[in-house]
């Protein structure tokens, strides 16, 4: 269409002042020019408008005003946090006066991809994500867990093994929450001062009973992330018969004299 | 996938399902479960027995371990 302006426009203008060649009347691109210019300005405009109404307008439609507006709360925010917060990469004071089991588990965190941050007096670690898995404060190394039981805080010198659901049907969450997190927090077997989580490439039942059972006899923490004593999460039908591999997982456990402290949402030996 | 994946719904399934079937196992390959990916997508392929409603009825996954014990 622009093209058949311009040449519409040429000849117009060449047989309207024919005395002149059509290269002195060579004025018109500018039209041409322009018009990808307007286009550009309206773009800008838009873009404008969109930051400053971003809020009450409706804008989301508009994608180019949505990407400026997330780029500059991205660059406020990170801004934000370069002003109040200390992000480390394993180097910062916090850490630095870390010891012992605190720390190498700290090193190994940090070797898993997780970004400290340092606010006040605690360490935060986000996955690449940006989502907090775990803190350290009060020398004390908790992962953070928002499904049954809550946050789970680490024991200096012992695994903590982790039994649930791999999806919690009944409160979110499960252990999907380590297997499926894009750095790997936890060891399958003995992890002293972190989490130990069955994760089997080639699984069977014989396999994940010796895990418990070496957990159990190792001295590891047994938290349930998953309620133990509902029957939907005991058995298949979630009334009685046939259980569920957590359910099979809870009778191992009794079965090797656990028994369940609804308080500490661990299995202990009495 | 591996072929012996391909080639299991290709034998059980309807030629019109296999590409949908097919997009659904390629999920599984995508994440990790705690348990063998191609155990897992190999159980859930066993126990739909070229029924796309039965394939379908174990979404979301609660346990793949579930699973695997079910289909051994």
């Amino acid at each position: 269409m622009k093209l058949f302006l311009q040449l519409f426009l040429l000849f117009f203008t060449w047989f309207n002042l024919s005395a002149t060649t059509a290269f002195s009347k060579f004025a018109f691109p500018s039209y041409s020019l322009s018009f990808p210019k307007s286009n550009n300005q309206k773009i800008e405009s838009e873009v404008k408008i969109g930051v400053c109404n971003f809020a009450r307008s409706g804008i989301y439609e508009n994608s180019i005003s949505q990407k400026v507006v997330l780029w500059e709360s991205s660059v406020l925010e990170n801004r934000a946090r370069e002003g109040n917060v200390n992000v480390v990469r394993g180097a910062g004071s916090l850490a630095q006066s870390l010891t012992g089991a605190l720390k190498s588990s700290y090193n190994k965190l940090i070797a898993s991809g997780l970004n400290a941050v340092e606010e006040a007096n605690v360490i935060k670690l986000f996955n690449t994500e940006n989502k907090l898995v775990a803190e350290i404060a009060n020398s004390k190394l908790v992962f953070k867990y928002s499904g049954y039981s809550g946050d789970i805080a680490m024991v200096e010198g012992k695994s903590t093994a982790v039994f649930g659901r791999f999806n919690d049907p009944i409160h979110g969450g499960g252990t999907k929450e380590f297997i499926q997190n894009p750095n790997k927090v936890y060891e399958t077997g003995a992890n002293p001062n972190g989490i130990n989580i069955l994760n089997i490439q080639d699984w069977t039942w014989p396999k994940n009973e010796t895990w418990v059972i070496e957990s159990a006899n190792r001295g590891d923490i047994i938290r349930f992330i998953s309620d133990p004593t509902s029957p939907s999460n005991i058995f298949k039908n979630g009334i009685n018969g046939e259980r569920t591999v957590t359910g099979l997982e809870i009778q191992t456990l009794e079965t090797l004299g656990f028994v369940w402290n609804p308080n500490k949402f661990q299995y202990i030996k009495p | 996938m591996t072929t012996e994946i391909q080639n299991y719904i290709k034998v059980k399934f309807h030629s019109d399902a296999h590409n949908f079937v097919q997009s659904i196992i390629e999920k599984v390959y995508e994440n990790e479960w705690g348990v063998g990916k191609e155990q897992l997508a190999m159980s859930l392929l066993k126990l739909s027995n070229g029924s796309i409603d039965k394939l379908l009825s174990y979404f979301p996954i609660i346990d793949p371990r579930d699973i695997i014990m079910e289909a051994s």
